[in-house]
């Protein structure tokens, strides 16, 4: 039994992170865990997934196979749909941020970013449930886009899809995240759980 | 000693740190290279309280000698690479593995499959065979934590040195590690000078001849090592043999057919020297043998030579490996990164079994999504001055107009062969090699080459391999026009310091190694400029420099604009800013240089409006876009002093 969330996004909008805090909060909880990572290249602007695995039983590998996705978290939508199209399957649910972050080939002409219409019905075509949110809006309403991963995962927690809860996450970001964004980090947390009862159609 | 029952969350390369730890280990260092740089930089975190020295070194080789100087005293100490310095450091490797060491040796590397940030796609395991040294490849944090640890106290007591293999997907993934004691220090070093360790040839073969049996002791070390392990019915007949992570994605993928009554897995955490009398144990068992292993058939070979060597005791096995092409990912057998999909689908072949697929709706939309995706290609970021430099490389090249080009080499800079740099590196191999290169180039005149060609090399590389291919140059009279992209970092690895920064990586202050210094002394011309500040300037110095003969030296200077912005605090922080009035649009004939020519990732073009606009979020403010605006059209504003905009 398990559970197979990916949280992918751009480079530096803090997905690794992000990823860390959710496996020490399954860690925790008592689940075996694991995260699969790749940085270095990617913090110049390229697509970045971190793979996190809850599980018991028996030890998992640090990448999830294709078709095997329960949970996409995305920091952006065209990134949420490159993940689609590899892990996706009829039950995997999605939490998007609903905000483009063009590539660099895209600003340069030389490609297309898809038009939202297209992209959403697409993305929902590769779930059974998707919330967009504006995550980007309240990260920057707070008055930093840096804790947009924290939104993020406030979100997630809000979906009820994990079996984990939000209080001993917040002890998590207390103990694990740098002192001058702690606060912050807290309160975007806590607004992302809000989320749901608004624009979070699940 | 404090011992903690509770399982933390480590990374791969945190786990192989806490391993030294454990270990008693002395020293630490290392050159950064991804997926490797996290082990000495997590070390950096235990001096203090533990009295362990740790250092970033100029080269892998310097690295793996400082830290035998340990080992030829007494101490234990670990050393950390990517696979290309593997290469670099064998040298030493090889004869080193010769000597007796009195304490533990332990060098790890990390290969990169499927390179995420790599040149080449090497696993380094056959060092192992070629030094003759032990080595083990761990499948969890867990175990690479453990094998750390064992491999210092073992590598003491053989007195040989050891090497621990990774991959990025472990170095960098993460998972539950219970932490162990961490032993004091209490050994004072010393060098013995009755027992000289020279590699003299008349010593050569005795001392070689005394290496290969005490690889046969550690063989059968590895013979009952708990680091091997066989999960799965006893009397399986189809056996996997999986080293590192292998042994989870076999794991896994078997689960997911259930085939867990039919097959058994046996994990091969010491590789080298195989462990011979298991392996054959398995090998009369099996009837099928598949090989679940990163990069190349290393395990695979071993055990098809030990089969043949005792071929009339077994009987007769298939094997399916990446040598019988039974095993392979999309791009072939022996290429790209493991993962459960590529055993799922070996599993598949030869057990005739399908796997299962989405409802065919399904498959359709995710074909059809497909269609949809763009590439996001990597690229420099905001401010870089990369950018600035590789601009007015490749106007002085039009200018020159004689088809000339640019080498060079590993870093962040090595972008300037992609879009952002305007493609405009064209050989680009290992460390240093640009330079290289730029040495041979030059001397084809006499065949008719005349091509003008222009090395560039990043700061810290110089230091690791540049410093050969100038003396080399300076030496042999070549014409080599060299420009060194300093930007006081090892930004591309996670901005590690180099001897081209103000200080150490514990913060000491240190006199910089300017690479102009060492240039002028062997007789080269220098221009020293700030490619944004000075950017036609620039381009003015490198086409002049293509019209001179001789040995020319650039440098291009100017701090790495995202490491700038995470260390220091600024009294001001500089936005650009387009004026829609004065910017025109389409009509202007610029044919939008600052969003589509120059490529900042700051700068966007709004169709509607038809005019640039900057993402103030993300602008470093460097100013290069303010210089170069035909319309001049954007200018800097302190939004320090405004207050800041949401």
């Amino acid at each position: 039994m398990g559970i197979n969330i990916i949280i992918t996004g751009v480079g530096g909008q803090g997905n690794v992170l992000a990823a860390k805090l959710l496996a020490t909060a399954g860690l925790e909880a008592g689940w075996e865990v694991t995260v699969g990572d790749v940085f270095g290249l990617t913090q110049r602007g390229g697509s970045v997934a971190s793979h996190v695995r809850l599980f018991k039983g028996y030890l998992l590998p640090p990448l999830i196979p294709c078709r095997s996705l329960d949970i996409l978290v995305a920091f952006e939508p065209l990134e949420a749909l490159r993940i689609l199209t590899q892990f996706g399957r009829e039950t995997t649910r999605a939490i998007i941020n609903d905000q483009p972050v063009w590539p660099i080939g895209v600003q340069a002409g030389r490609f297309q970013y898809p038009e939202a219409q297209e992209l959403h019905s697409a993305i929902e075509n590769l779930t059974s449930k998707t919330a967009f949110i504006n995550a980007t809006r309240v990260a920057k309403e707070l008055g930093n886009i840096q804790v947009l991963n924290m939104v993020m995962l406030g979100a997630l927690y809000g979906s009820g899809w994990i079996p984990l809860s939000p209080r001993t996450f917040e002890s998590i970001i207390q103990s694990s995240t740098s002192s001058q964004l702690r606060g912050l980090n807290i309160k975007a947390f806590r607004r992302g759980l809000k989320l749901k009862g608004s624009n979070l159609h699940i | 000693m404090e011992l903690s029952a509770d399982r933390i969350l480590l990374m791969g390369n945190e786990a192989i740190a806490r391993g030294a730890l454990e270990g008693g280990a002395a020293y630490a260092t290392g050159y950064p290279g991804n997926p490797s740089s996290e082990i000495v930089e997590t070390m950096f975190g235990y001096q203090r309280e533990h009295g362990i020295r740790v250092e970033w070194s100029a080269n892998e080789i310097i690295a793996l000698e400082a830290a035998a100087a340990f080992a030829f005293s007494g101490l234990r100490a670990i050393v950390t690479m990517k696979q290309n310095g593997m290469n670099v450091a064998s040298d030493f490797l090889t004869t080193v593995s010769l000597n007796e060491l009195k304490g533990g040796l332990v060098l790890v590397v990390c290969d990169d499959p499927g390179p995420m940030t790599s040149t080449n796609e090497q696993d380094s395991r056959h060092f192992a065979k070629i030094a003759q040294v032990p080595l083990l490849e761990p499948f969890t944090a867990s175990e690479a934590k453990e094998m750390m640890r064992w491999l210092l106290v073992f590598s003491e007591q053989m007195g040989i040195p050891c090497i621990l293999r990774s991959v990025s997907r472990l170095s960098h993934g993460r998972g539950a590690v219970k932490l162990g004691p961490v032993p004091s220090q209490e050994i004072k070093p010393s060098f013995d000078i009755e027992k000289p360790l020279v590699g003299l040839p008349f010593l050569v073969t005795p001392n070689h001849a005394h290496l290969l049996k005490k690889m046969k002791e550690v063989q059968t070390t590895f013979d009952k090592s708990p680091f091997n392990e066989y999960t799965g019915p006893n009397d399986a007949n189809f056996i996997i043999m999986a080293t590192g992570l292998g042994a989870l994605y076999a794991r896994e993928a078997v689960n997911m057919l259930h085939l867990e009554q039919q097959i058994g897995i046996l994990k091969i955490g010491t590789i080298w020297p195989p462990p011979s009398h298991l392996i054959r144990a398995y090998l009369k068992q099996a009837k099928d043998v598949l090989f679940v292993e990163e990069i190349d058939p290393f395990l695979e070979d071993q055990v098809k030579v030990l089969y043949a060597e005792h071929a009339s005791k077994l009987g007769a096995v298939s094997f399916y490996g990446k040598n019988t092409g039974d095993i392979y990912g999309p791009s072939g057998p022996g290429v790209g990164e493991m993962n459960t999909d590529i055993v799922l689908d070996a599993l598949g072949r030869i057990f005739n079994k399908e796997i299962s697929a989405c409802a065919s709706p399904y498959e359709d939309a995710r074909k059809q999504a497909s269609i949809l995706l763009v590439p996001r290609e990597v690229a420099f970021c905001d401010g870089c001055p990369h950018r600035a430099s590789f601009l007015a490389i490749k106007a002085a090249l039009e200018l020159d107009g004689r088809k000339g080009f640019v080498v060079g080499d590993i870093g962040c800079y090595g972008l300037g062969a992609g879009p952002t740099g305007f493609n405009q590196i064209k050989a680009l191999h290992c460390m240093g090699s640009g330079m290289g290169n730029a040495c041979g180039f030059s001397q084809m005149a006499s065949f008719g080459f005349n091509q003008p060609v222009v090395a560039v090399i990043g700061d810290s590389t110089f230091f690791h391999a540049g410093l050969p291919a100038l003396i080399n140059a300076a030496f042999n009279k070549a014409d080599g026009l060299f420009i060194v992209l300093d930007n006081a970092v090892t930004a591309m690895t996670g901005f590690q310091v180099n001897p081209a920064s103000p200080f150490t990586a514990t913060g000491k202050a240190t006199r910089p190694v300017l690479a102009e210094d060492i240039a002028r002394s062997v007789g080269a011309k220098i221009t020293v400029l700030d490619p944004i500040e000075d950017i036609q300037e620039s381009i003015h110095a490198v086409y002049a420099a293509l019209q001179e003969e001789g040995l020319r030296f650039l440098v291009f200077r100017r701090p790495c604009a995202t490491f700038e912005k995470k260390t220091r605090a600024a009294e001001e922080i500089l936005k650009a800013r387009i004026d829609p009035e004065s910017c025109i649009g389409e009509i202007c004939g610029c044919n939008r240089f600052c969003s589509r020519v120059l490529a900042c990732p700051s700068i966007q073009y709004d169709k509607d409006k038809d005019r640039a606009f900057i993402n103030e979020d993300t602008c470093n403010g460097c100013g290069l876009c303010v210089q170069l605006c035909p319309r001049q059209a954007i200018s800097l504003v302190n939004i320090q002093k405004e207050g800041r905009s949401a």
